[in-house]
């Protein structure tokens, strides 16, 4: 791959169904999560090909169930 | 450690996601540097909603390359919606207009013609021609009235996502220069009745608290507000509050069931219109439960009886109309007299429990812990509301009945208490209200119809007395309608889609457009279906390829920079509005005995006696330049050879600082450039967050605690005001409700948005979202095509039973962003006849499997 495709996202679950939100994402390509609080914030981050699939995938995440909301913080797009 | 380059920017975007989200990652610098130094970073309010998101916007070899959350906001922190996060490509559709196109046949113009291109000269040689026809029509027609008697035959429908400045220079074209008060926002559409509901009940428009409110309230409730979906910052920050806060409560009352109600600990899906009685019971249960804050009412609050029966705001032949009591003038529509709270508790009381629960089908139970947690001395509250209020034949009403609630418990103007309107377009409030782009209004909440309002305003203008028209002008709706009976002839559509927009296309709108006694104009950066209705189409550049300013719902001003040039010949509303000015003589608008008043005016230009007037003019060419020295074009003051946005928001300023309405101040244009916008009022150079508190509000008299000085005895109207049933309700025939919005990936009508590749294929087409219940019964199933049809016209579209929007029996929901489903060609125009705001949520239609 020889593009960088990085976009940081703030997610927010119901607590009591945090778990089940952060497998739904693990499960994902390229999808991290770099912490997750009790009371139900996830710091994520999605790397994919293009800015499509990263497109699709915020559209799929703002649909996942318990998800309460996801916002996009950074962007970055370059080809290396 | 060594860090490759990928590494470096994941880190990067971990730490700024982990700051927006307030959690501290160990290991992560939280000082993120910025990535690439070849892109120009600067900032600029989002080009959507009315939430005022600053962006910052990455430009790279002319273009706009990306755009993120500016982390510097205080709106947004960092945070960006999905929109936000496309923001970039809005500019680079594939079908942007660079050239004027008119209808024309063999050359000559011609209603039938096909659009073809021509230069700026003949575009508004042709135009001015149309316009001077009308003009000479007008001044015979007025010769020898009083100044609040004086018709038109020009008009325009203008926009909340005018700059400032561009909805003042055209309030001044038509107002001052034209004589005109039929220029109308499309603001109309969307939150005139908050701003009736505003000024009805305080005396002045715009709300009295912040968003700082979403963390400190400890409930809130949403209105007819789905606020998941149109407002996603705000609410990621209510979600906060919510998850993070003690015992943090959300109300959510919706006429279908949409994403909010995933956090809701309470949801209420009532009967369209019911709403009504809700705030009415809740208001009697504040008072039946001791919970009335007496010292509060005593101090600040009047109670009236509101008139009843007012209509539907629909053609005065119309049924509705005919047997409505208090329709036939504003004086009745808006009539009121005084009484006691004892009387006012006596309205209310005859809305119990037993019969609200039963008129809006919600269950007992949840509408008393609604009541109950606006009762509950120890419970902040903050209300929002969208369109859900707004759009309502008594929008107006619905407005001022949430008013009283907090009014009663005192829950108002301050940290984590307060009724809050939001807005659905990025200056709706800065341009359309604070300017007062209505044909009502004059800047800084000041009105036509009042002599010493128009004085006033004459004299910041350098105007003749009685050149300003006190007669109030067509409203959007009525717009249309004098379209279509030929009484508005030259009209001109600026940064707006109204014809897919308006209500009832069908009977109205297409009509109007097409009346071949009308000359249409419509400036548009695409061929909107507005566009394509029209005659002649200019070509606008659009968001950051001009300079401009916003005000979003919170009252807060935010400038941004020129940072690309437009495509082709196309010129920004400002450009385009002063250019066109300079076609006019006075002498071909205004009458001899005018004139004779200014005499220095004789054989001057509108664009002399309006812009070149020793005001606007007066700021000299200059290099615009942001703190790190980066350079900007600006492509207006390039062409008319001064700092035309400085001057006109100077002079637009001082109906603030010196006009008789206090408490309108806004900064010097400078400071707004330097900042991630202020809110106003703004005096030395201080923003105000909550207005009419001591403490907080310069304007609140030492002492006095709370002053709503909007009023001359600084107390706030309760208003007594019944629930009446809508305009149209299902019957045997239509049989449904239907309801119209939006939806989270498009923006009003999709003119930007749909030419977004990721956001056009995540949402392409517009559902129809009904109950599975409904769907069988008509033997359609998710997925099918379906027939919606009304008494104004149908449309079709595929059925969806699950998915995010899930109405209840009875109700479909349609959104409005796709214009191969024109949902306007089925809606009625019946309006709030206080706001003359259209009821875009409730008519009865019939579902039916598509042949």
């Amino acid at each position: 791959m020889n593009t960088i495709n990085v976009c940081g996202v703030v997610v927010f679950a119901k607590p009591v169904h945090l778990k089940a939100v952060q497998q739904q994402l693990e499960g994902e390509d390229g999808v991290e999560i770099h912490a997750a609080t009790e009371d139900g914030r996830l710091v994520v981050t999605v790397e994919k090909e293009d800015q499509q699939q990263t497109g699709d995938f915020l559209h799929k995440i703002q649909a996942l169930d318990h998800v309460i909301s996801a916002s996009m913080v950074y962007q970055y797009f370059d080809q290396v | 450690m060594k860090l490759t380059r990928r590494d470096f920017v994941k880190t990067n975007a971990i730490a700024a996601t982990a700051a927006a989200a307030g959690v501290t990652i160990p290991g992560i610098n939280s000082a993120y540097a910025k990535s690439d130094d070849t892109i120009r970073w600067d900032k600029a309010p989002c080009r959507f909603c009315g939430t005022g998101c600053s962006v910052l916007v990455g430009t790279k070899g002319g273009k706009i390359v990306a755009t993120q959350g500016d982390p510097d906001a205080p709106v947004n922190k960092g945070l960006n919606c999905i929109k936000g996060y496309f923001l970039s490509k809005i500019m680079y559709g594939k079908d942007r207009l660079t050239t004027p196109l008119l209808r024309m046949t063999a050359g000559e113009y011609d209603k039938e013609g096909e659009f073809t291109p021509v230069s700026w000269d003949k575009a508004f040689d042709v135009m001015a021609e149309k316009w001077k026809v009308s003009l000479a029509k007008d001044m015979e027609n007025n010769k020898g009235k009083a100044a609040n008697e004086l018709t038109s035959t020009v008009g325009m429908f203008g926009s909340g996502q005018w700059t400032v400045w561009e909805g003042y220079a055209a309030s001044k074209l038509y107002k001052a220069g034209f004589r005109s008060n039929h220029i109308d926002p499309n603001a109309r559409h969307c939150m005139a009745s908050a701003v009736a509901g505003f000024v009805r009940t305080f005396g002045s428009d715009e709300p009295m608290g912040v968003y700082d409110d979403l963390e400190h309230a400890d409930a809130f409730v949403l209105w007819g507000s789905n606020m998941a979906e149109m407002h996603p910052i705000l609410w990621s920050r209510l979600t906060d509050r919510r998850l993070t806060g003690d015992d943090v409560k959300v109300a959510v009352l919706s006429t279908f069931k949409h994403r909010c109600y995933e956090l809701a600990d309470l949801d209420l899906t009532f009967e369209p219109q019911t709403d009504l009685a809700i705030l009415n019971y809740i208001a009697n249960y504040i008072i039946q439960s001791g919970n009335v804050n007496k010292d509060f009412i005593s101090k600040h609050v009047n109670f009236r009886l509101g008139n009843p029966d007012i209509g539907y705001g629909l053609r005065p032949e119309h049924p509705l109309e005919v047997k409505a009591k208090n329709n036939k003038s504003r004086k009745d529509t808006i009539g009121s007299k005084e009484i006691t709270f004892e009387e006012f508790a006596e309205f209310v009381s005859t809305y119990d429990l037993e019969s609200t629960a039963k008129l809006s089908k919600v269950p007992a139970e949840k509408i008393q812990a609604l009541a109950e947690m606006y009762a509950d001395p120890n419970r902040k509250v903050v209300s929002y509301w969208t369109m859900g209020f707004n759009q309502h034949t008594r929008g107006t009403w619905a407005n001022n009945m949430v008013y009283n609630i907090h009014l009663l418990t005192g829950k108002i103007s301050e940290p984590g208490n307060g009724p809050f309107s939001l807005t659905g377009q990025p200056s709706a409030c800065g341009t359309a209200r604070e300017v007062g782009t209505f044909s009502h209004r004059l800047p800084a909440d000041l009105v036509v119809a009042k002599e010493p309002h128009r004085k006033f305003s004459e004299k910041i203008w350098k105007l003749p007395e009685g050149t300003l028209n006190g007669k109030v002008g067509y409203h959007a709706v009525l717009q249309n309608r004098k379209l279509k009976d030929g009484k508005l002839n030259a009209y001109w559509v600026m940064c707006n889609n109204n014809m897919q927009a308006a209500p009832n296309m069908n009977e109205e709108g297409l009509p109007g457009y097409r009346n071949p006694d009308n000359f249409i104009v419509v400036s548009d950066p695409y061929p909107t279906v507005t566009a394509m209705a029209a005659d002649l189409i200019l070509p606008t550049a659009m968001w950051t390829e001009k300079e401009g300013a916003y005000g979003n719902a919170e009252r807060r001003t935010q400038f941004w920079r020129e940072q690309v040039s437009a495509p082709g010949d196309a010129k920004s509303d400002l450009w385009q509005l002063v250019e066109f000015s300079k076609r006019f003589k006075v002498e071909e608008v205004w009458p001899e005995e005018l004139l004779a008043k200014a005499p220095e005016y004789r054989g001057k230009t509108l664009y002399d006696i309006l812009y070149e007037n020793g005001q606007v003019n007066e700021f000299p060419v200059q290099q615009v330049t942001d703190a790190d020295n980066n350079e900007y074009t600006n492509h207006e003051m390039d062409d008319f050879g001064f700092y035309i946005q400085k001057g006109l928001f100077e002079e637009y300023r001082r109906f603030g600082t010196e006009g008789p309405k206090k408490g309108h101040d806004l900064g010097e244009f400078d400071q707004y450039h330097k900042v991630r916008g202020m809110r106003w009022p703004v005096v030395n150079g201080k923003e105000t967050l909550w207005r009419y508190r001591e403490g907080y509000d310069p304007f609140v008299k030492a002492g006095a605690e709370v002053e709503f000085y909007g009023k001359p005895d600084g107390k706030a109207w309760a208003f007594a005001l019944p629930y009446e049933p809508p305009a149209e309700s299902p019957d045997n025939e239509f049989d449904l409700w239907l309801s119209t919005g939006r939806v989270l990936e498009h923006w009003h009508s999709g003119s930007m948005t749909r030419r977004v590749p990721e956001l056009y294929r995540a949402f392409p087409d517009a559902l129809l979202y009904m109950h599975p219940k409904d769907a069988k019964k008509r033997g359609l199933k998710r997925g099918m095509t379906a027939k919606i049809e009304t008494r104004r016209g149908e449309i079709t579209a595929r059925v969806e039973t699950r998915g995010r929007n899930r109405p209840p029996e009875g109700l479909v929901f349609v959104p409005w962003f796709d214009a191969s489903r024109l949902v306007n060609k089925l809606t009625l125009d019946a309006t709030c006849p206080i706001s003359k705001e259209t009821d875009f949520k409730k008519c009865a239609c019939k579902v039916l499997r598509s042949a």
